[in-house]
């Protein structure tokens, strides 16, 4: 059989930053790539390539720093492509060089904020610093800083400082023995530039907050007065004995602009100043469309933009509609503001994730709870001794409660309730689709088995949840205790769906955002079919974010493997299966072979292959009790230029027992 | 006549003998021409006996001549010592930094009479040594025997460059018109050749072919990517007995559709399916193809109609390899169609992908198809519009590509590999400049073989119109390991 013949390479530069065309490289340098490597994540990995050249000549090589280099064979193919990372030049006895591993142009400092003297703060960051001169040169680069020791006004100290000695590639120098005129580039893979950027992301939520017009009517409309021990109206406009008693209404007009509105008193009679007696509660409006909530401990105030869940035959329960973002995600938390009503000591809140069914709510499937114990109190603010008038919420009192949200499998019990209805582990959400969340309550946190499934719904007057609504745009549904007919309601549920992202599509997400212009894209072969979170501190590097997302793999348990081809695309993948594409051998003689038989010309360096051995392993050998050793899956390859030979390193050779699925390490 | 051994410059003028031509020249006393050693680069394997050799390369020569100077004087002596020295220095200078110029030692032996009779070789260094008695006896007589010792490059080359005959229609044409179209368009090719064994290449390695590239025609694009293939491994012999083309509407699937601005007036239209699948396929030649391919390596170059079906990127295209239509054999890398260029690059097949005796001139081969797989990474299917596909054989291979404005009407792209240099400069002369980078091998031209070398070319805007054209022409110097 013919050889193949070792090829003569030959190296091309792009121009910096923009890539855009090829630059003419003076025929008084000669480059002669030297050897270059290929990973499974990542692609083209380094490359050493050396520069022979005149003093003069090599001198100019000190400015290819983050210029794309392509090697390419006699035969025009490209085998391997990257960016120029550092340039090492032997003048002499000298050896200078120039690396951008630890140049830095963009720089923040983290740090922890807190008094002096004190032995906890929170964390903050100064914004970023950066230098347009270097940015635009070689791109941005940033490196975020952390100090333990640092203030606001020292950490941007820090970081400036950092700034000015880190903008430009950082030269080293170094006197060694040997005595020579060369130069060699390293170049590395753009890959590695996933390293030059850090990665922040909001969680991927469906969102409704508008606070519409919720308010807080306080005692400057009505008041409690502590000395006659009763209501009344703080302008004095009501008639004698101008307090409420038992059963009056009392009908509020003009405050919030959007007509007539009727609370009552309490069942009890407030006759003394205790707390208790008088406490009044939440009620609806007559049209049953609307809720006012009175503190406890004292009429400190009425607030509207609420709703109640669970406490009559009105709001047994409450339903809000959702769409699904695309693309397709999967649910990774509910938060609805909401908050109990005095102290229920038996009821929990439940919210329940539903089909669409024509409108309404439809079957389960998925849901979540609170007990009563997350919430703390009885959910409304105390108020302060002293004048009530001078009480004035710092903040609403209704805060997001967020439920974790399973999906419900038939003859799963979750929260003591059998479900008959079967989702599985995760709640993936279609596209597009309209899904509602429902609020309700059961009776008792106790109760198991399919009784707790059928108390959902169940009201109780006097312990009971409240949520918060704009009450000024969209509908939501009601389901009265008489059910079985949603009813619908002029208002919005505020709620917060929080969104687990597909793994890959992060990915994708990531370079886009990130990577570019270093990469054009992504191109997403195989959707991992794995789901996270989201979101990310930006304490981490794109690089690192990306390594986790792939080593995630995919719901096949299989992993994914990454390379960025020569156009500069991130080409996501999943490693194939044993036996799948072409049956690559390798036999003693060191010389891959495809499945006809031919060299695979060792240039190409190839990774993400099969290999199986033939002819190694001696017959005599006893393998049945050790791992085995063929095929195996080539991770990581490196052409050496002078050999001709290929230095070629598995990934751990598959488990009978896993197949080709990850192990750990 | 005696041997003629001398140094000279780039410009092949003399600038020492080193035999007796005037009086005042030293007399050549001995001097053999030395053969580069081999360095082979083998597999061995110590469970088998012998071993593979992957690659068998020569090295730069170090050699001597012995030679006696006799002078008028001793001052006439020192003339040339240092004369010599000289040209060594400025050698060594030439080789370090590129200033000056090369000089070679030039060398004919004694009678021989055939074509291009001077042959050189680049001096890469050199020194002279006294003899030992130079200083004693003869130096009064100012009769000196010295010992001159030089590195050289491994091979001789003619003096003088040879211009080759070369057509695409007919020999003795020079420069060739070839037009940006694989078929005959107007009487010239995409091709120059020299079929002919009358204008055969001479020497006994390969040499680098000196090619001008010149745009002589008004341009409202200028040319900025050339691909240029060389065929010389043709198992007849006969590098003709090659089909490089296969022309879009040759495909099996597709919707032949008719085109002004299409090579043989059609181009295949077909679709790119979101999911990647068959986009057409073509039936390859048993004997044109497959049997005169050779097992050899192809580039193959696409061109895609944009203008009447644009071509809208991002599309992955895959060729693929079977025996009959479906059995693939081969399956190469997804190709990304990022930019809406004309011409593309599709990647390399082995044709046929296989170690087969195409020397044994009775073997027929099975039947292969090449088929072209595609999928749209767009989310939606695309039109594309296939105008053909060019089997560019690799037996060598050289892309020029410009650095910024490409090759400008009434200038040429000079192409020499053998002094390391691509420029460009007015047919006219002068005005030399340098915006093309240039990558591949050189093209190298067989002794005794024929050869055809393909052009396909874009556009800095990155058309490739078939009716473009550009002037070829080849010479080169004939290249041997001894004389």
């Amino acid at each position: 059989m013919p050889p193949i013949n070792l090829p003569a390479l030959s190296v091309k530069r792009y121009n910096r930053p923009d890539l855009a065309g090829v630059q003419v490289i003076s025929p008084r340098l000669q480059l002669r790539p030297d050897s270059y490597s290929w990973s499974v994540i990542g692609g083209p990995d380094r490359a050493t390539i050396a520069v022979l050249g005149d003093v003069d000549a090599l001198g100019e090589v000190l400015d290819w720093l983050r210029c794309g280099i392509e090697i390419v064979d006699e035969q025009g193919t490209a085998v391997w492509w990257g960016y120029v990372n550092a340039v090492r030049l032997q003048l002499g006895a000298v050896e200078f060089g120039v690396t951008l591993e630890n140049m830095a142009n963009t720089v923040r400092v983290a740090y922890t904020d807190r008094l002096v003297g004190s032995q906890t703060g929170e964390r903050q960051q100064t914004a970023w610093a950066d230098d347009d001169a270097s940015t635009s040169t070689y791109g941005i680069k940033e490196l975020q800083l952390t100090s333990d020791v640092a203030d606001a006004a020292s950490a941007e100290a820090l970081r400036d400082a950092t700034l000015a000695s880190l903008l430009y590639p950082v030269p080293t120098w170094r006197v060694g023995d040997t005595n020579d005129l060369s130069g060699t580039l390293e170049c590395v893979g753009w890959w590695m530039t996933g390293d030059w950027r850090y990665y922040a992301e909001s969680p991927v939520t469906v969102a409704y907050t508008a606070q519409g017009d919720h308010a807080y009517y306080s005692a400057q409309s009505i008041s409690y007065d502590g000395i006659q021990s009763y209501i009344n109206d703080s302008a004095s406009a009501m008639p004698a004995p101008a307090k409420f008693s038992e059963g009056d209404l009392l009908l509020v007009t003009g405050v919030d602009r959007r007509g007539a509105w009727v609370i009552q008193g309490p069942s009890s009679t407030p006759a003394a100043p205790t707390p208790a007696a008088n406490t009044f509660k939440i009620l609806e409006d007559v049209s049953g469309n609307q809720v006012f909530g009175l503190g406890e401990g004292g009429f400190s105030q009425l607030e509207n933009g609420l709703t109640t869940v669970g406490r009559n035959a009105y709001r047994a329960q409450i339903a809000q509609a959702f769409t699904a973002p695309t693309p397709a995600a999967k649910l990774g938390s509910i938060s609805v503001w909401v908050r109990t009503f005095e102290n229920p000591t038996s009821r929990r809140l439940f919210l329940d994730l539903r089909v669409d069914n024509s409108g309404n709510p439809g079957d389960t499937i998925a849901t979540g709870f609170n007990s009563r114990d997350e919430y703390g109190h009885s959910g409304s603010q105390e108020v302060p001794a002293g004048d009530p008038s001078d009480f004035v919420p710092a903040a609403p009192p209704m805060q997001a409660r967020t439920f974790r949200i399973r999906g419900v499998a038939s003859g799963v019990t979750y929260g003591g309730i059998v479900y008959d209805s079967y989702i599985g582990e995760e709640v993936p959400l279609a596209a597009g689709s309209t899904y509602w969340l429902v609020l309700s309550t059961n009776q008792d946190e106790t109760v198991s088995g399919t009784n707790g499934w059928s108390t959902r719904g169940t009201v109780d007057g006097s312990e009971f949840f409240v949520a918060q609504i704009d009450n000024t745009t969209g509908t939501y549904r009601r389901l009265d205790s008489g059910g079985p007919t949603w009813v619908s309601v002029t208002g919005t549920v505020l709620h917060t769906v929080a969104l687990k992202g597909q793994t890959t599509k992060q990915v994708s997400d990531i370079v886009e955002s990130d990577l570019l212009p270093f990469l054009a894209g992504a191109i997403i072969e195989t959707a991992s079919g794995v789901y996270s979170d989201t979101f990310r501190e930006g304490d981490q590097t794109v690089r690192t974010e990306l390594d986790d997302l792939l080593a995630m793999g995919t719901s096949n348990g299989k992993r994914l493997l990454a390379t960025v081809t020569r156009e500069r695309y991130l080409r996501v993948y999943e490693e194939p299966a044993i036996g799948a594409g072409p049956a690559y051998r390798l036999r003693t003689d060191g010389q891959l072979r495809d499945q006809l038989d031919q060299i695979v010309p060792p240039q190409f360096c190839p990774v993400g292959i099969w290999v199986r051995l033939i002819d190694v392993i001696p017959m005599t050998a006893d393998i049945s009790r050790i791992g085995s050793p063929s095929p195996f899956f080539v991770d990581w390859a490196e052409y050496s230029v002078q050999t001709g030979r290929l230095r070629i390193e598995p990934k751990a050779a598959p488990s009978p027992r896993d197949g080709d699925r990850i192990r750990p390490g | 006549m005696a041997h003629v051994l001398r140094l000279a410059n780039a410009g092949a003028t003399v600038v020492q003998n080193l035999n007796r031509v005037a009086s005042t020249d030293p007399h050549l006393m001995h001097y053999v021409p030395v053969s580069p050693t081999l360095t082979p680069t083998e597999y061995s394997e110590v469970l088998r006996n012998g071993g593979e050799t992957l690659a068998t390369t020569r090295r730069n020569v170090t050699e001597s001549a012995v030679i006696r100077l006799e002078s008028a004087s001793v001052t006439a002596m020192q003339t040339i010592v240092q004369a010599i020295e000289n040209i060594f220095i400025k050698a060594e200078e030439w080789q370090r930094s590129g200033r000056g110029e090369p000089y070679y030692i030039q060398f004919t032996p004694d009678g021989y009479t055939g074509a291009n009779e001077l042959w050189r070789s680049e001096i890469l260094n050199g020194r002279l040594e006294l003899g030992q008695e130079s200083i004693d006896l003869y130096w009064g007589q100012k009769k000196v025997e010295v010992l001159v010792t030089w590195t050289r490059r491994f091979f001789w080359e003619a003096a003088t460059a040879v211009a080759l005959s070369i057509s695409n229609t007919g020999d003795n044409v020079t420069p060739v018109v070839v037009t940006n179209n694989p078929i005959n368009a107007g009487g010239s090719y995409n091709y120059v050749k020299l079929d002919t064994p009358g204008s055969t290449v001479l020497g006994s390695i390969p040499a680098p072919a000196l090619m001008t590239i010149r745009k002589t025609t008004a341009v409202t694009s200028r040319p900025g990517s050339f691909y240029i293939g060389a065929n010389v491994w043709a198992p007849s012999g006969e590098p003709g007995d090659f089909t490089p083309l296969l022309q879009g509407e040759s495909a099996v699937t597709g919707v032949s559709t008719a085109s002004g601005t299409s090579s043989g007036g059609f181009y295949m239209a077909v679709t790119v399916p979101v999911d990647e699948a068959e986009i057409t396929r073509w039936a390859l030649d048993g004997t044109s193809q497959v049997k005169q391919g050779g097992g050899r390596f192809f580039r193959v170059l696409a061109r895609f109609s944009n203008t009447a079906v644009p071509i809208v990127p991002t599309l992955g295209l895959r060729l693929k390899l079977a025996l009959g239509t479906s059995d693939i054999v081969w399956t190469g890398p997804e190709v990304l169609i990022t930019t809406d260029r004309t011409l593309k690059d599709l990647g390399v097949i082995q044709l046929p992908p296989a170690n087969l005796p195409f020397y044994e001139s009775s073997t027929t081969y099975g039947t292969y198809s090449l088929l072209l797989f595609g999928r749209s990474l767009t989310g939606s299917t695309k039109s594309l519009g296939i105008d053909y596909l060019q089997l560019t054989p690799l037996d060598s291979y050289r892309v020029f590509e410009a650095a910024a404005f490409g090759l400008d009407q009434n200038r040429m792209i000079v192409d020499d590999p053998a002094r390391n240099m691509v420029y460009q400069e007015a047919i006219a002369g002068g005005s030399l400049s340098n915006v093309f980078n240039v990558s591949g091998s050189p093209i190298w031209l067989w002794p005794g073989r024929a050869f055809r070398l393909h052009f396909l070319w874009s556009l800095i805007d990155g058309t490739a119109p078939i009716t473009d054209a550009v002037e070829i022409g080849v010479s080169y110097r004939p290249r041997r390991l001894t004389i």
